[in-house]
């Protein structure tokens, strides 16, 4: 994995300015990042996933082990219906914060039709903006709020 | 019958109950800050050979650790980590950090350099960390938080070019108060102004926003000397000082750099602020120097039982291999939920849900080294905190070694929970400092010619904990008083379980509560 990123990122140094060029082992999602209000706009499932849920469940989905762990998303058999995943992203679950606060119907779709077809899984996609919708709170709480600076 | 002035009487309880009573009057009269620390706590009446069992040895644990094993208990404490502090700690030259994911950083600073990737700086009314520091000999210097010549910076403002805080500071107050003196002047006001209040608002609005005799802020030499010079007083020939243009109000206004004025203005941050010399784990080491020997590391918990007997924990040996089984009458936890979640307990159902309810928010963290300090040689920014609406949100210069030369550490990034700390998280180390300085050189344009190395930490990355801190949405919904009730034998305690949520205060004002209950059942039952 580390390999192709390194190629990717070296194909992409040839055509990138002398900044970029000074760090050749920047994958293309972090040469590329966006920031802010236009930090999480893409509607592909593999960018989001690779922009935000792989810093937890890593850029395979293999998961990782601490003092805790996050699970792996590879093989993993709560994946085979969509709506554990759809309520889990959108409302958060034990330690994992909610992120249905800036992603929007359409990108909850897209991640999670991403996460039943990759990451070795082969499950058939049957996630809806309708099903995001319904599991969305009434009153969603916005989770990026500072309580401390 | 004279009456008292309240000195008077301040003087009166001082000399008859000591210092101390003066302190507390003093408090409940609003003249210092109230706090529910209330000094060195006092754990009364024999445990009887109790043993208690700490699971983690920050600095809620350790706190509980020393003050229990004083009260005379059997102590034992279990941390998964290889040292003391938690997330009170310190990367400095030659430390190796490995994240979750597997990337291993190697910090190549120079000697005596150092991050600290977790808390950084003490507000000097955290009263039980500075009581802490100064009981375990911790020495503190001053954390320069507000710095009028740092900058505050905006894209899209001033044409990218970052401004002193100073003089955006000085003129966004100057124009709005030449605004509301011309208001008040004019009686539009008068609704909300009486006659009496009329002249003094406007004096006061003369004294905030540096206005002249006609209610105007203007191009003189007086505001200058709020603001900065053109040229600067000087001495002998040619050393009249020249005053400067001030900033167009819609200017100052629309840049939105005000948006950065505001933060150091909270209690919080309120000056002076403190940080222990030499790095934040000098209060970790402190507190290991107590109760070091008391501490098993390398300890990852897998299971915490208890029953009408006692408490059963049982741990890996990360180090030496194998599983183990410790026991004690009672737990002090003060495991994060986001890990405690994962651990086999039968602890109530109450306390289960709170734990399941919390989530963790991220932080990242960038340290950059630089060759040399080019913010004081070339820009005389000593110490402080530069603001931008970039990602990295803000540039803080060491507040130590001013002048020295040699290469030396600033934080290049510090976000806080949002979209832009998930983003942060999912790069790699050197992508995260490579961003650090991509942005950072918008502000300085020396940062590429004098880099010489970069440490980055993101939270949800930080293996032992999986997050910086623990969030309350809604502490009633979700059940506080339920989460730092004792369950039993077992209590729990961090600063997940404060009102200072990631504050090392809340971590040990939520300690000494715990153990201060949990010891009064010991001995009332």
């Amino acid at each position: 994995m580390k390999t192709i990123l390194i190629t990717i990122a070296a194909a992409m140094s040839l055509s990138a300015t002398a900044a970029q060029a000074q760090s050749p082992e920047m994958s293309p999602h972090a040469a590329d990042a966006t920031f802010g209000a236009e930090g999480y706009t893409s509607t592909d499932g593999e960018v989001l996933y690779q922009t935000l849920c792989a810093g937890c469940h890593m850029p395979d989905g293999s998961g990782a082990v601490g003092a805790g762990e996050y699970p792996a998303l590879q093989g993993n058999a709560n994946l085979e219906f969509s709506a554990y995943a759809v309520t889990l992203i959108v409302n958060g679950q034990a330690a994992m914060p909610a992120f249905g606060t800036f992603l929007n119907d359409e990108q909850v779709v897209a991640l999670v039709t991403y996460l039943q077809t990759n990451l070795g899984n082969d499950f058939e996609p049957d996630a809806t903006a309708e099903a995001v919708a319904n599991a969305r709170p009434e009153t969603p709480k916005d989770t990026t709020k500072a309580e401390h600076e | 019958m004279t009456q008292f002035t309240r000195r008077s009487l301040l003087g009166m309880i001082g000399t008859a109950a000591g210092s101390s009573a003066m302190y507390y009057a003093m408090a409940s009269m609003g003249h210092a800050a109230a706090s529910n620390y209330t000094g060195p706590i006092k754990l009364d009446g024999d445990p009887k050979g109790a043993k208690v069992l700490i699971l983690g040895a920050g600095l809620a644990g350790m706190t509980a650790a020393l003050e229990m094993r004083s009260a005379g208990y059997q102590v034992e404490v279990l941390e998964y980590r290889e040292k003391a502090g938690g997330r009170c700690w310190t990367l400095r030259s030659g430390d190796e950090y490995t994240e979750l994911g597997g990337a291993k950083q190697t910090v190549d600073f120079a000697e005596g350099n150092y991050l600290n990737p977790g808390p950084w700086r003490l507000p000097h009314h955290h009263y039980a960390v500075m009581d802490y520091c100064k009981r375990l000999k911790v020495p503190l210097e001053p954390f320069i938080q507000t710095n009028y010549n740092a900058y505050v910076h905006n894209g899209d403002a001033f044409e990218g070019k970052p401004q002193r805080m100073g003089k955006i500071r000085t003129d966004q107050r100057g124009h709005i108060a030449e605004l509301l003196a011309k208001a008040v002047d004019q009686g539009k006001l008068d609704e909300m102004v009486t006659e009496d209040d009329r002249e003094m608002l406007i004096e006061s609005l003369r004294s905030f926003g540096v206005l002249d005799e006609d209610n105007a802020y203007v191009k003189s030499l007086r505001t200058s000397g709020y603001r900065g010079f053109e040229k600067q007083p000087g001495g002998g020939v040619d050393a009249a000082p020249v005053a400067s243009d001030l900033y167009d109000p819609a200017r100052v206004i629309q840049s939105q750099l005000w948006r950065s004025l505001s933060q150091h203005e909270t209690l919080e941050h309120w000056a002076p602020m403190f940080q222990p010399v030499g790095g934040m784990d000098g209060i970790a080491k402190g507190f290991e120097r107590e109760v070091g020997d008391l501490i098993t590391y390398n300890a990852k918990v897998v299971s915490l039982q208890q029953d009408d007997n006692g408490v059963t924990v049982t741990w890996e040996d990360t180090a030496g291999g194998g599983t183990k089984t410790s026991t004690a009458d009672y737990c002090v936890c003060t495991i994060p939920f986001s890990i405690l979640g994962q651990i086999d307990h039968n602890l109530s159902s109450g306390l289960s849900n709170v734990i399941g309810s919390m989530f963790y928010n991220g932080s990242t963290k960038v340290g950059l080294e630089f060759k040399r300090r080019f913010w004081e040689e070339d820009e005389q920014i000593y110490g402080g905190i530069s603001y931008t609406d970039q990602a990295i949100t803000q540039i803080s210069y060491p507040s130590t070694g001013y002048q020295s030369d040699g290469p030396a550490v600033l934080l290049g990034c510090y976000t806080w929970r949002g979209a832009d700390t998930y983003k942060f998280n999912a790069m790699q180390p050197a992508e995260r400092i490579e961003w650090a300085l991509r942005q950072g050189e918008k502000l300085h344009p020396q940062y590429r010619d004098e880099f010489k190395a970069g440490v980055a930490v993101s939270w949800h990355k930080v293996p032992w904990v999986l997050g910086c801190s623990g969030v309350w949405n809604d502490r009633d919904a979700q059940g506080y008083d339920e989460a730092v009730k004792i369950d039993n034998r077992v209590v729990c305690a961090g600063e997940h379980l404060s009102y200072l949520p990631a504050w090392q205060e809340g971590a040990i004002l939520s300690s000494l509560d715990a153990i201060t209950r949990l010891h009064d059942k010991v001995i009332n039952g």
